[in-house]
């Protein structure tokens, strides 16, 4: 659909791909401090300087988690839109068939040859 | 059969917009790969200025570098095939499908970091387990190609709306994202 520029809308459709993202990345968080706290191996490497705190990484997974649900939530509550209008500066117009920029006299798009 | 005026409507672009094909995400993704090479320069010029300009504490040197230089480098590298799609004027795509080319740049990027990181920091001060290890604990998060999507978003409403400001919302929400995820792993 095509929808007039709206300042939050269109954001609403990006959210519906990056809410579940972010609750992959939450599980991440979690996965990676279950191996840092359960497999000795991976804690005698990197543990021993002391370089990651799983604790720090479990309220990471929290905040990211909460932030994924919410733009799941959101994005998913909202209409997807796919196209929005332009906003053209005054003599501008778009070609409806390839969207090139055009002066508002133009009959034929010069890029795919379309009648205005 | 006479035909009724108001059932015919004028096509919109969403009637007759480009899809998103192989090349396309072959360009995102090759071009993501490749921008991890100007990110390398341009994230060790940051590190030296910061040491330049006398910032010679190790410890607060990093955290500049992964919170405030490499997120701003790389979240501006990495759409660079993003970028160059947008000067073909005649691609109509539809905004999540600027979102998907984002992500796949952001893959592009992450697999040669990855591999940078696996093949040379862990290798080289973990040994062999090390490396195992690092590649277990780095090649799960989502973190580039959730910054890039959010890029490669903001490159779709550019191009649709004309207007650059949406691009540097979509940047900076991304280097913002970038650097949280930076910061929550050196606290």
């Amino acid at each position: 659909m095509i929808a007039r520029v709206h300042r939050v809308k269109p954001w609403a459709s990006l959210a519906r791909l990056i809410g579940p993202l972010m609750i992959w990345l939450a599980l991440s968080y979690l996965f990676v401090a279950y191996l840092l706290s359960s497999t000795d191996w991976i804690e005698n490497i990197f543990n021993e300087e002391g370089q990651i705190d799983t604790i720090s990484l479990i309220i990471a997974a929290l905040i990211f988690a909460l932030f994924g649900i919410f733009l799941t939530i959101w994005g998913f509550s909202n209409r997807r839109i796919d196209f929005v209008e332009a906003e053209l500066a005054p003599g501008k117009i778009l070609c409806p068939r390839c969207n090139a920029e055009l002066l508002e006299t133009t009959s034929i798009c010069p890029y795919c040859g379309g009648k205005l | 059969m006479p035909v009724d005026c108001k059932m015919i409507e004028k096509p919109t672009p969403s009637v007759i917009g480009s899809r998103i094909t192989p090349g396309l995400i072959a360009i995102a993704m090759g071009f993501g790969a490749i921008s991890a090479i100007p990110a390398i320069f341009l994230e060790s010029a940051g590190a030296a200025n910061i040491y330049l300009g006398g910032v010679q504490e190790l410890d607060l040197m990093v955290v500049i570098m992964a919170v405030i230089i490499a997120p701003i480098v790389e979240e501006t590298v990495k759409p660079l095939g993003l970028y160059l799609t947008r000067k073909e004027s005649s691609i109509n795509l539809r905004l999540i499908d600027w979102a998907i080319l984002g992500l796949f740049a952001g893959l592009g990027f992450k697999i040669v970091e990855d591999l940078l990181y696996i093949v040379f920091y862990f290798n080289m001060d973990f040994g062999a387990e090390g490396m195992l290890a690092g590649a277990l604990l780095r090649i799960h998060f989502p973190t580039h190609l959730i910054a890039t999507a959010i890029s490669g978003f903001g490159i779709g409403l550019w191009h649709q709306t004309r207007r650059i400001g949406y691009l540097i919302i979509a940047i900076l929400l991304a280097i913002l994202l970038h650097g949280a995820f930076n910061l929550s792993l050196i606290i």
